[in-house]
């Protein structure tokens, strides 16, 4: 298909509060033949027509004079999956802001355009990203079809021609490695880059995270804290990311709390103060959680960003702090807000409950608490869970509060953010001296359902090691450790009895998908993974190997 | 000159400019005509690119200027501004040829950040076209560990008589020291020279590291 004629089939989307802006974008983009536009003139009504239409291009303005500005828009419709990987977005900046806006962002648009634009501007940009899609969609089409293995070697062979989308196929080729979890391959597919140019961010970022997926976590570490102790990456957002995921990884929680409150210092937005709120929370810095959740609440309240578990975790926090008059205000105003959410009045509940019981009124929270209890079948490692748990213990209902840790526990038994939130819970209520009882006792259990189906199938009693782990993972359908063991028994299994037995390879997708939906992106679901692929390939060979 | 004293200038030469446009407004309210009107909305886009150039200059004089390097490709970039200059020249009614000597010896990519670059070669074209006498030839070419920009002329070289504004090269060739200097490799930096080019006009250089 010609340049022109592609031009023509965009359908595109304009963002834009200044109605005079819009018409001149309109204008601009008719000059070049693309003349089905839509325009929004605030981030709600765009997220609207994202959801009903399907762009190949966007102009968004950064400044939309609302809570949600064009980087938290184009976030916002990429974490929810409505920006397909053929539509081009365009941020539109003033001059003056561009260099902030463009350093500090934590995913990049295809392209900046500083104001004020002219219809050429628009056409180079197009014209250059259209040729770059259409020059890497031999790679970008296998990924798309989640052909991960050929992919790669798609971009070995477009590599070789070291042309122009040389260094964009390096870049591709190594986050395609790590997910794959090949982290030895994808080091050296960033070493190359820094050869090219030995300060590149991104080449760095994927070391540092290359690094953490080989658990090489304190090398991790200090690439990424290079990076943000560096003129171009003090304001790379991602890099305080891979710093904080390794600090934790590392067993250094307190330190990733720090790193993520300085990246939301760097980025102030509502999402980057949620993190840092939720994560000093867990850290049981109840003044800092307060601070970055007022922030992010305040942020985003009535936007398309708004995210009601900010609400919760800061009556939560307000409670803990003994503030249970701001906690049930901020609960009042919540209900009229999230009036049409699934789970908001059910969770607020169950804090009411805590703040009536701090505010003297037992009779009250005893209600409340009967209320709260109905929403909840069975404990699950999640907030709502322990705030539950919580309002039992401080309504004196010790029995049912423990017995809900338990479950909490047992439901994913190596989540050490849960451990984190059930540990703070026992403090909080003085039982600290129950830890080792809820927290040991079913992490214990559980482990020892895992190390009796590891030791059956060292004695070659390979049915019934599955047998017993499967259990377990229906018992426990959301443990990601139970999971994990799960597909590794079965690979196990698989490369045991040496035939590619259709309902177990089944079976591992089935666990693969579920643990990819629980941990999104997480390192030790990369590597099950490519344990899973390496299975099969050697199923392949064996198969082969066999006489006909 | 300091460069405050230069800014100064500079800002003068601006107002002047804008009195011009000024002007041409005022005949085409008297005698609307098409011709007219696209000449001063050249004219004013012309303006606004100087602007750009200046308050550029100043951040650059005040705060540094800061550089977001991506892989770029140079004789895109190249190819996009003789397609922009060659349009402009047209409506001007200007007979200069513009051209890309060597494409071939362009690499494939280099990192510098676009915008500045773009900035500080269309002040370089700016000055060639007006010594120009009948071409303009713009380059592009790796050098060892250096990307070689080059804009030359077929004027009558360094210190002909300025046929329009007094300190408009003054101002192109500040900009481009500053986008040179931001540009750095390590220990190196980027250079900008003006010398004397082989067909005997001028010849900008702009070094990236």
């Amino acid at each position: 298909m010609g340049y022109q004629s592609s031009l023509s089939q965009l359908k595109a989307l304009i963002v834009d509060d200044m109605a005079v802006q819009q018409t001149t974008l309109r204008g601009q983009l008719t000059l070049l033949g693309i003349t089905d536009v839509d325009a929004a003139a605030n981030a709600d009504d765009a997220y609207r027509l994202v959801k009903s239409r399907r762009y190949g291009l966007i102009l968004c303005d950064f400044n939309l004079n609302q809570k949600t500005d064009g980087q938290q828009f184009f976030e916002l419709i990429r974490e929810h999956g409505l920006l397909p990987a053929d539509c081009l977005f365009f941020m539109v900046t003033a001059e003056s802001s561009y260099i902030s806006v463009a350093s500090a962002t934590e995913q990049y648009p295809d392209a900046y355009l500083l104001k004020p634009i002219t219809a050429a501007d628009i056409e180079d940009r197009l014209k250059s990203l259209l040729e770059k899609r259409h020059a890497l969609l031999p790679v970008n089409s296998r990924i798309a079809k989640g052909e991960l293995a050929e992919a790669v070697l798609q971009c070995d062979q477009l590599l070789a021609a070291r042309n122009r989308w040389f260094m964009p196929l390096l870049q591709i080729k190594g986050q395609t490695l790590l997910k794959l979890g090949r982290h030895e391959e994808a080091q050296q597919v960033y070493k190359e880059a820094l050869e090219v140019r030995p300060e590149l961010i991104w080449a760095r970022l994927g070391l540092a995270r290359a690094h953490k997926a080989a658990g090489q976590f304190e090398q991790a570490r200090q690439i990424a804290q290079d990076i943000v102790d560096s003129d171009d990456g003090a304001r790379n957002v991602a890099a305080y990311d891979v710093l904080a995921e390794s600090l934790e990884a590392a067993g250094d929680p307190e330190g990733a709390m720090w790193a993520l409150r300085d990246a939301a210092l760097v980025v102030p937005s509502a999402r980057r103060h949620r993190i840092s709120g939720e994560c000093a929370y867990r850290n049981g810095d109840l003044d800092m959680a307060k601070a970055s959740l007022t922030k992010a609440t305040k942020a985003s309240r009535g936007s398309v960003v708004d995210n009601p578990q900010d609400t919760l975790l800061l009556a939560q926090t307000l409670v803990d702090l003994g503030q249970p008059a701001e906690a049930m205000n901020l609960i009042r105003d919540g209900n009229k807000s999230y009036r049409t959410h699934p789970t908001f009045s059910q969770v607020s509940l169950a804090i009411k409950a805590q703040a009536e019981i701090a505010a003297g009124e037992t009779d009250k929270a005893q209600a409340t608490l009967d209320l709260a209890r109905a929403g909840l079948s069975k404990g699950k490692a999640d907030f709502a869970t322990i705030a539950l748990a919580k309002a039992e213990i401080v309504c004196g209902h010790e029995d049912a509060g423990m017995a809900l840790l338990k479950e909490a526990i047992s439901s994913d038994h190596e989540n050490l953010r849960i451990k984190q939130l059930i540990s703070r819970t026992l403090t909080d209520t003085g039982h600290e001296h129950q830890l080792d009882a809820v927290i040991e006792s079913a992490t214990a259990g559980l482990q020892g359902k895992v190390s009796d189906a590891r030791k059956l199938l060292r004695d070659s009693r390979i049915d019934e090691a599955v047998n017993l782990i499967e259990a377990a993972a229906h018992e426990y359908p959301e443990n990601t450790g139970v999971l994990l063991q799960a597909c590794q028994i079965n690979c196990m299994a698989l490369r045991l009895k040496k035939e590619a037995d259709t309902e177990r390879v089944e079976r591992i997708q089935d666990y693969l998908g579920q643990l990819e939906r629980l941990m999104p992106g997480q390192d030790r679901v990369v590597m099950m993974r490519r344990y899973f692929r390496e299975t099969l390939g050697m199923l392949d060979a064996h198969a082969q190997a066999q006489p006909h | 000159m300091d460069r405050s004293a230069a800014l100064a200038l500079i800002a003068h030469d601006l107002k002047n400019a804008l009195g011009g446009l000024e002007t041409e407004l005022s005949q085409l309210i008297d005698e609307p005509s098409p011709v007219m009107a696209q000449r001063a909305h050249l004219h004013c886009t012309d303006l606004r690119r100087q602007f750009v150039q200046f308050l550029t200059l100043y951040s650059a004089d005040r705060e540094g200027l800061r550089v977001l390097c991506e892989d770029e490709s140079p004789l895109e970039l190249l190819e996009a501004m003789k397609r922009q200059w060659k349009l402009k020249l047209q409506v001007d009614g200007c007979p200069l040829e513009i051209a890309i000597r060597h494409p071939d010896l362009s690499p494939p990519f280099w990192y510098f950040d676009r915008r500045l670059v773009q900035l500080a070669l269309d002040a370089a074209i700016h000055n060639a076209t007006r010594f120009a006498r009948r071409h303009v030839w713009l380059a592009v070419q790796r050098e060892g560990e250096k990307l070689v920009w080059t804009v030359e002329d077929d004027g009558c070289g360094l210190g002909a008589q300025d046929p329009g504004q007094a300190s408009a090269t003054g101002l192109g060739q500040a900009l481009a020291e500053a986008v040179a200097q931001a540009h750095r490799q390590g220990q190196r930096r980027g250079s900008a020279t003006l010398g004397q080019s082989s067909e005997g006009g001028a010849r900008f250089t702009l070094e990236l590291p």
